[in-house]
């Protein structure tokens, strides 16, 4: 499967849980990997970074595998999950707002290369 | 002479003057996107050439002296990555290049000197063009340091067609007081017909800050050309010519949605 179909079934399953659009004040969600750690920066549309806010992974059949808070500096470090096939990572930022960063098997993969 | 002979000798001489138009020369980056979004394909495509836009028309580019991108203050060279792809008809080449984090990326070519025997002048454009990686526009005003260059006062990129854009002009990294800039879109295939050869460039003079202001009419790739002559000549057959130095930019603005 090619990672921009895996991608897209990972956003329309996104799309179903009714995540959060991106608005004026809009929080910029991303994340990498490296080994088997995933960093996940929040970054509001000005520049600065979301001091605080929940992190939520979920599987592609959008079950919670891990929650974690992001710190001051706006990033959050977890662990790559186990036998997923791609994972989209939520966060919510303490004012309410939310984004969210989606990476597929390729991701990871490439990740793990690191 | 009958009118009707008069009117053929006109327009024969319409028909060699329209084989011969002034054509503007536009260094050209074109990306596959402006703006990347995760749900997009990641990995960027890239058209370099050296065209008459408007008019669908590519001259031959031999490989650029340089083609970089810069982003988060950071340049690499993507030189080793292009390949030759026709143009416009025209000898050009091509690249791949994938975002690895949000931002903005700042694509730029430096071509090698194109010697235009028509106008006996070296050309030399510095062309560059701006894509969002992600969400994060964090950089979209970044000035490169080129030896000219557009620097961008309104983001340029995620402009809606119509809206008003602005850049300020510098040479050497100084605004240029009222320079004239020319404007083309990049028509994929030609026009079927425009009301005269005047409405191909658009032409707009910065003010005397070196900003020019200009609202694209339609959706579209529009190229931005500040052009002036570079204080050292090049060598052509034994005689010393001008070099016309342009500072090219190119936005792409959008379709409002229907």
């Amino acid at each position: 499967m090619t990672r921009t179909l895996q991608t897209l079934m990972l956003a329309t399953l996104l799309a179903l849980t009714g995540a959060a659009p991106a608005h004026a004040h809009q929080l910029n969600v991303f994340a990498s990997v490296a080994g088997e750690t995933i960093t996940v920066e929040g970054k509001f549309s000005s520049g600065r970074p979301a001091m605080a806010g929940a992190v939520k992974v979920y599987d592609s059949a959008n079950a919670l595998l891990h929650e974690t808070q992001l710190s001051a500096d706006g990033t959050a470090t977890l662990p790559v999950p186990a036998n997923v096939t791609g994972i989209k990572i939520e966060v919510i930022a303490a004012d309410g707002h939310s984004n969210y960063w989606i990476m597929t098997a390729e991701d990871l993969a490439a990740g793990a290369a690191k | 002479m009958a009118a009707q002979v008069k009117y053929g000798i006109a327009a024969c001489l319409l028909t060699i003057a329209a084989a011969s138009p002034v054509q503007a020369h536009f260094g050209m980056i074109i990306p596959s996107d402006p703006m990347v979004d995760q749900v997009d394909p990641r990995e960027l495509s890239l058209e370099l050439s050296f065209s008459h836009p408007f008019e669908s028309t590519g001259m031959d580019l031999a490989r650029p002296a340089a083609f970089d991108v810069t982003t988060g203050g950071e340049t690499q060279s993507l030189l080793d990555t292009i390949e030759e792809h026709p143009v416009l008809g025209g000898a050009g080449w091509r690249s791949s290049f994938t975002p690895d984090r949000p931002g903005t990326y700042v694509f730029s070519m430096e071509p090698q000197p194109y010697w235009e025997p028509a106008e006996d002048v070296f050309i030399v454009h510095h062309t560059k063009t701006y894509v969002s990686a992600f969400g994060d526009d964090s950089g979209w005003d970044a000035e490169l340091g080129l030896p000219t260059e557009i620097v961008p006062l309104t983001r340029p990129f995620a402009l809606w067609a119509s809206n008003v854009f602005q850049g300020i002009v510098k040479v050497d990294g100084a605004p240029v007081p009222y320079a004239e800039v020319e404007i083309e879109r990049y028509n994929s295939a030609p026009l079927s017909a425009v009301p005269g050869d005047l409405m191909i460039t658009q032409t707009v003079k910065a003010d005397a800050s070196g900003v020019f202001t200009y609202a694209a009419p339609v959706d579209g790739w529009w190229g931005f050309a500040a052009l002036s002559t570079a204080s050292e000549q090049m060598e052509k057959d034994g005689a010393m010519k001008d070099v016309e130095l342009g500072a090219v930019l190119w936005v792409r603005f959008e379709a409002w949605p229907k």
